[in-house]
C-alpha cells in the first residue's frame, strides 16, 4: 500500500503522513509538483492525495502529468475550496475523486483503502 | 344608439323636404302650364284628371334627380355646420398631439378621437417600425384587437409604395382604378386588410413613416373631399408628432438598455470580487483549519488504545465541529458568488432557504431579529441554478433584514400549490412597510432608499425570477411592514449532463458530510438560528 502525499503545507503533509503510516501504509510526502513527479518516477505510488494550490507548479498540472504518464495511479485531489470550474476540471482530466479541507480522516482513509482495493482487484483479475 | 336615432331622423327629413319641394314644384308647373294653355291658347290645358296625373308623373320623375341633388346639397350645408366642430375637434388633437411622447399613447389617441369625436366607423394607425423594417398597425378603433394586432406590410407591398411615391391621400376605388387590374385587385386587398376605404399618409422629412386609415360611418363610401383635405392637414402635424415620438421611444430604450448593462456590470463585478475574496480566505485558513481538525481527529481516533476521560473526548469533538463550521462559512460565501455559471441541477428549497439564513445568522442574533420558518411539504425538488436562486432569496431576506432594523419578525414561507404547479415563497417583515410612492419603482435598478445601497438587489432578483418565468411582487402588509412573494413555475426536466452522473463526487460538501456525521449529531450548523 503506497501513499503520497502532496501539500505545501508541511504541517497537514506531517500529520497526514504519520495517520497513514500507524496504518501500515508507505508514506511518501512532497511539498511541490516538482517533488511530487519526480517521488512518482522512483516511489511508484498506488494513491496519491493531491492538493492543488501550489506555487509554481499546481495540482491540477500535476494531475495532468500523472495521469498521462501513468493512467493507473489513483489521484484525490485534495483541497481547501476551489470554484467549480476547478473541480469540473480536475475530474476531466480524470481525478479519482475530490475532497475538501477540513478533512474528515475516516473518510479519507476509507477512500484511500477503497482505491487500492480496486486496485489490487483488478491486478489479480 | 343616439347617433342612429339622429341619421334616422336626419334620413326622415331629407325625404319629408324632398317630397314636399317635389310638390310644390309639381303645383308649380302644373299653375304655369294651365296658365300659359289657357291665357295664349284659350284652352284649358288640365280639365281632365288623367292629363294632370300624366303630367304630375312626368315631371315627378324629370325632376327627381336634381331635386335629390338639391336637397343634398342643403343638406350639406347644414351639415356644414358638424364640419366646424369636426374641424375644432381636430384642431384639439393637434394641440394635444404635442403633449404625447409614448408612441402607442399618440396613437391611441389619435384613432379614438376620429372615433368618437369625429365618428367614423374604423380609424387605425400603420406605423413603420425602424428596427424591423416594416409597416405594422400599432391602434384602432372599431375593430377587434385579433383583426389588426398582426396587419403588416413590408416597404415594398402596393400601398405603402403609391402612398411613398404620390404622398396624398389615397381612397381605395379612385386609386384602384386607374391600375392594371392584378394591382388593382391587389390594392384592393390591401386595403381589405386595412379595414379602410381612405388612407392618409403621414409624411415628416420627406419621409414615409406611416398612415391613417379611416372608413366612413353609415351609407357613404367616402369621404368628402374637404374632410380628407382637412385630415390630410392634420396628418402633417401627427406626423412631426410620430417623429418625435419615434425619437423618444428609441432614447428611453437605449437608456434601459444602458442602464440593465450598467447595472450587469456592477453586479458582477461585484461578484467577482466576491469569488476573489472567498478562495483568498479559504486558502488561508482552511490549512490551519485542516491541521487542527486533523490532530483532534486523530487523537479522536486513538480512543481505543488510550482511554480519555469524557470532557478530553467532548473538547476534541468540539474542535471538529467547530473547525468544519468555520470552513463552511467560506464554502458558502463562494456558492454564492457562482452565480453567474448557468449549472442547473435539483435544488431543495427548505435546504437553499435554511443555508442563504445561516449564512445572515450572526446579523439576524445581532438585531435580535427573529426568524421564523414554514415549510408545507410537500415541496418538490426544483430545477435551476442553485447560486442564482440563492442569490434571489438572499436579496429578498436581507432587504427584509435591513427594512427591521434591530429587533422584529421575519416569516419565511414556502408552499407548493399542486394544481396550477407553481411554488410560492413569502418573505414577510415586521419592518416599516414601503412607502406608497415607491412601490411602482422598487425593483427598478439603481433604485435605493438607504444610503450606500446599491439598489441592485431587488432588481437583480427581479432578473432572476423572471429568468424562470417566475414572477416577483411586493405588497404592504395591512398591519405592519411588507411582505415579498415570489412566485415560480415548476420545473424538473432531467438533465442530458455528463457532469450530472459525476454530481456525488463533485459536491466539495458531500464528502466531508459523509465522514464527520458520527462526530456531529447535535445537528448542522445552519440550525441554530430557527428561532433565535
Amino acid at each position: 500500500m503506497k501513499l503520497l502525499i502532496v501539500d505545501d503545507e508541511v504541517e497537514i503533509c506531517d500529520f497526514l503522513k504519520s495517520f497513514f503510516e500507524e496504518r501500515n501504509y508507505e508514506v511518501k510526502a512532497a511539498s511541490s509538483g516538482q517533488a511530487a513527479l519526480a517521488a512518482v518516477e522512483h516511489f511508484k505510488p498506488q494513491v496519491i492525495l493531491l492538493d492543488i494550490k501550489m506555487p509554481v507548479m499546481d495540482g491540477i498540472q500535476v494531475l495532468g502529468e500523472v495521469k498521462k504518464k501513468y493512467p493507473r495511479i489513483k489521484v484525490i485531489m485534495v483541497t481547501a475550496l476551489e470554484t467549480r470550474d476547478k473541480i469540473e476540471e480536475c475530474l476531466r482530466l480524470g481525478a479519482d475523486n475530490y475532497i475538501t479541507k477540513p478533512l474528515s480522516l475516516e473518510y479519507l482513509e476509507n477512500d484511500v483503502r477503497e482505491k487500492i482495493e480496486a486496485l489490487s482487484g483488478s491486478n489479480a483479475s | 344608439m343616439v347617433n342612429l336615432y339622429l341619421r334616422k331622423r336626419k334620413q326622415f327629413l331629407k325625404r319629408t323636404i324632398l317630397t314636399v319641394s317635389l310638390l310644390i314644384l309639381a303645383f308649380f308647373f302644373y299653375a304655369l302650364f294651365r296658365f300659359i294653355a289657357y291665357r295664349f291658347f284659350g284652352y284649358d290645358l288640365f280639365a281632365s284628371d288623367i292629363s294632370i296625373v300624366v303630367l304630375s308623373v312626368f315631371v315627378m320623375s324629370l325632376l327627381y334627380k336634381p331635386v335629390d341633388y338639391f336637397v343634398l346639397l342643403l343638406f350639406k350645408e347644414v351639415l356644414f355646420r358638424s364640419y366646424l366642430r369636426d374641424h375644432t375637434a381636430l384642431v384639439q388633437l393637434t394641440r394635444s398631439l404635442t403633449k404625447v411622447l409614448n408612441r402607442n399613447e399618440l396613437a391611441n389617441l389619435i384613432v379614438n378621437t376620429f372615433g368618437e369625436m369625429l365618428h367614423v366607423l374604423v380609424a387605425s394607425i400603420l406605423v413603420r417600425e425602424k428596427s424591423k423594417g416594416i409597416y405594422r398597425v400599432i391602434s384602432a378603433f372599431g375593430l377587434n384587437p385579433s383583426a389588426w394586432r398582426n396587419v403588416e406590410f413590408s416597404p415594398n407591398a402596393l400601398i405603402i409604395e403609391l402612398l411613398r411615391i404620390r404622398r396624398v391621400p389615397l381612397e381605395r376605388e379612385q386609386a384602384a382604378r386607374p391600375l392594371p387590374w392584378q394591382d388593382a385587385n391587389q390594392l384592393r386587398h390591401d386595403f381589405q386588410e386595412l379595414h379602410a376605404s381612405c388612407v392618409i399618409p403621414l409624411i415628416f422629412q420627406g419621409e414615409l413613416i406611416g398612415s391613417i386609415n379611416l372608413t366612413p360611418r353609415g351609407a357613404a363610401k367616402t369621404f368628402s373631399p374637404q374632410d380628407i383635405k382637412s385630415f390630410f392637414e392634420f396628418a402633417k402635424e401627427a406626423a412631426a408628432a410620430f417623429h418625435n415620438a419615434g425619437l423618444f421611444d428609441e432614447l428611453e430604450q437605449s437608456i434601459r438598455e444602458l442602464m440593465k448593462i450598467q447595472s450587469e456590470f456592477l453586479h458582477s463585478a461585484q461578484h467577482s470580487a466576491i469569488a476573489q475574496l472567498a478562495t483568498g480566505i479559504a486558502h488561508e485558513i482552511h490549512n490551519p483549519l485542516t491541521i487542527i481538525s486533523g490532530k483532534a481527529q486523530i487523537l479522536l481516533l486513538k480512543r481505543d488504545k488510550i482511554a480519555y476521560d469524557d470532557q478530553v473526548e467532548d473538547v476534541l469533538k468540539t474542535i471538529v465541529k467547530q473547525t468544519k463550521r468555520a470552513a463552511d462559512i467560506t464554502r458558502k460565501l463562494l456558492m454564492f458568488s457562482e452565480s453567474h455559471k448557468l449549472v442547473k441541477e435539483l435544488i431543495d428549497f427548505e435546504m437553499l432557504v435554511n443555508d442563504t439564513i445561516s449564512l445572515l445568522s450572526y446579523q439576524v442574533s445581532l438585531d435580535q431579529i427573529q426568524v421564523i420558518r414554514r415549510f408545507e411539504q410537500p415541496l418538490p425538488k426544483w430545477l435551476g441554478n442553485i447560486g442564482e436562486l440563492r442569490e434571489a432569496f438572499l436579496n429578498l431576506f436581507l432587504n427584509a433584514v435591513q427594512a427591521i432594523g434591530t429587533k422584529g419578525i421575519i416569516e419565511v414561507e414556502a408552499r407548493y400549490h399542486e394544481r396550477d404547479r407553481v411554488a410560492e415563497l413569502r418573505i414577510c417583515d415586521s419592518g416599516p412597510g414601503i412607502a406608497k410612492e415607491d412601490l411602482p419603482r422598487i425593483f427598478h435598478p439603481f433604485f435605493t432608499t438607504r444610503e450606500g445601497a446599491s439598489g441592485l438587489g431587488l432588481f437583480v432578483t427581479q432578473q432572476i425570477i423572471h429568468g424562470y418565468k417566475g414572477s416577483v411582487r411586493v405588497e404592504n402588509r395591512p398591519g405592519h411592514g411588507a411582505a415579498f412573494i415570489i412566485e415560480l413555475p415548476y420545473r424538473a426536466e432531467p438533465l442530458p449532463r455528463a457532469f450530472e452522473a459525476e454530481g456525488d463526487s463533485a459536491d466539495p460538501s458531500a464528502p466531508g458530510d459523509a465522514g464527520l456525521r458520527d462526530v456531529q449529531q447535535s445537528g448542522d450548523p445552519g440550525s441554530f438560528i430557527s428561532i433565535s
